[in-house]
């Protein structure tokens, strides 16, 4: 009789562990739509000075891009940002085929850690607004 | 007797009509101040052309609008851009973007300073949020001339949203009205 219950126990177990485990996959392989929550921003900079008119082939051969959404190219700074889906493009590699076409050396700049940790104050959140992000977050995974 | 007579008419009549007169005036309601979010078009829903099938106050997409081109602007601009890093963070395990993190948290801050209702600004306040001693990514002070590119960088967005001279004054005089908490150097 004990062993019984020991056995059924084990089987309702596993069954639920496998439930979880076909939800998970489900969860983390489902396509991600893309909106303006997951979108990134990228900075390239250029080790060359940039005049008006490279400066607009730049911003058009981002924007040629496939998911890539909005391009700012500033000459004077020698540094073109522009925002993208990450699930569609990777911008790291979209700097070095820039680089390549515009025949400039440029590179793409990431931050370090320590950098975001200190860099921006307005993202600096309340706990009030990290609960509203949560939520936030949870209702659109929910949506998607 | 007859004289008499018009000129108790015309006493009479001049007194009907200033108490007319100044009984419309009592009735008529003072005209509020257009508030520089009604000016952007208020309330008003439309299309949110950033998310299908959402809809957004034509306020806050005004504003919207005019704090992403600003973002790209700031992102370029090495005056101030090393305050706003961040914004390279990528998309991971689920979390917002730097950038959408940034641009809500400022479409909200505009939103509530130009005079709408429906929204509600979360983050800290502005002395708080700009003191190195209370935030800690607050990497420094600001100086003034930190707080003039912001500006600058803020109008440059505003007319390539084509925003009229006179909102862009008006916009001005909002984010200035702030600066002498920003900068605390």
């Amino acid at each position: 009789m004990r062993s019984k219950t020991v056995v059924k126990s084990v089987l309702i177990t596993t069954l639920v562990l496998f439930v979880i485990l076909v939800v998970h996959i489900i969860w983390v392989t489902r396509p991600i739509r893309n909106n303006a929550h997951n979108i990134a921003m990228a900075r390239i900079d250029f080790q060359a000075p940039l005049n008006d008119a490279q400066g607009k082939a730049i911003t058009q051969w981002l924007y040629a891009q496939k998911g890539v959404t909005h391009v700012l190219c500033n000459t004077s700074s020698k540094i073109a940002v522009f925002t993208f889906y990450p699930s569609q493009v990777n911008a790291t590699q979209l700097a070095s085929q820039l680089s390549r076409y515009m025949q400039i050396p440029a590179t793409r700049y990431l931050p370090a850690k320590e950098e975001i940790e200190n860099g921006c104050p307005v993202i600096s959140v309340s706990t009030q607004q990290k609960i509203e992000q949560l939520t936030h977050w949870f209702i659109h995974s929910v949506n998607n | 007797m007859k004289k008499a007579k018009i000129t108790l008419l015309v006493a009479f009549l001049g007194i009907v009509l200033a108490l007319g007169s100044s009984c419309k005036k009592s009735n008529s309601t003072p005209s509020m101040p257009q508030t520089l979010y009604d000016s952007l078009g208020g309330t008003a829903m439309v299309p949110d052309p950033a998310m299908q099938g959402a809809m957004i106050e034509k306020g806050r997409l005004g504003i919207r609008s005019v704090v992403d081109s600003a973002i790209f602007v700031i992102a370029a601009d090495t005056n101030i851009n090393g305050y706003f890093k961040v914004l390279l963070q990528e998309v991971s395990s689920g979390n917002l973007s730097g950038f959408n993190a940034l641009s809500k948290n400022l479409t909200d801050f505009f939103c509530v300073a130009t005079g709408a209702k429906n929204f509600s600004y979360t983050g800290k306040d502005m002395v708080s949020a700009h003191n190195p001693a209370t935030n800690p990514r607050m990497n420094g002070k600001a100086m003034n001339d930190d707080f003039d590119s912001f500006v600058a960088d803020v109008v440059v967005a505003a007319k390539k949203n084509g925003l009229p001279d006179y909102l862009i004054a008006r916009l001005g005089t909002i984010i200035n009205s702030v600066r002498s908490q920003v900068v605390q150097a």
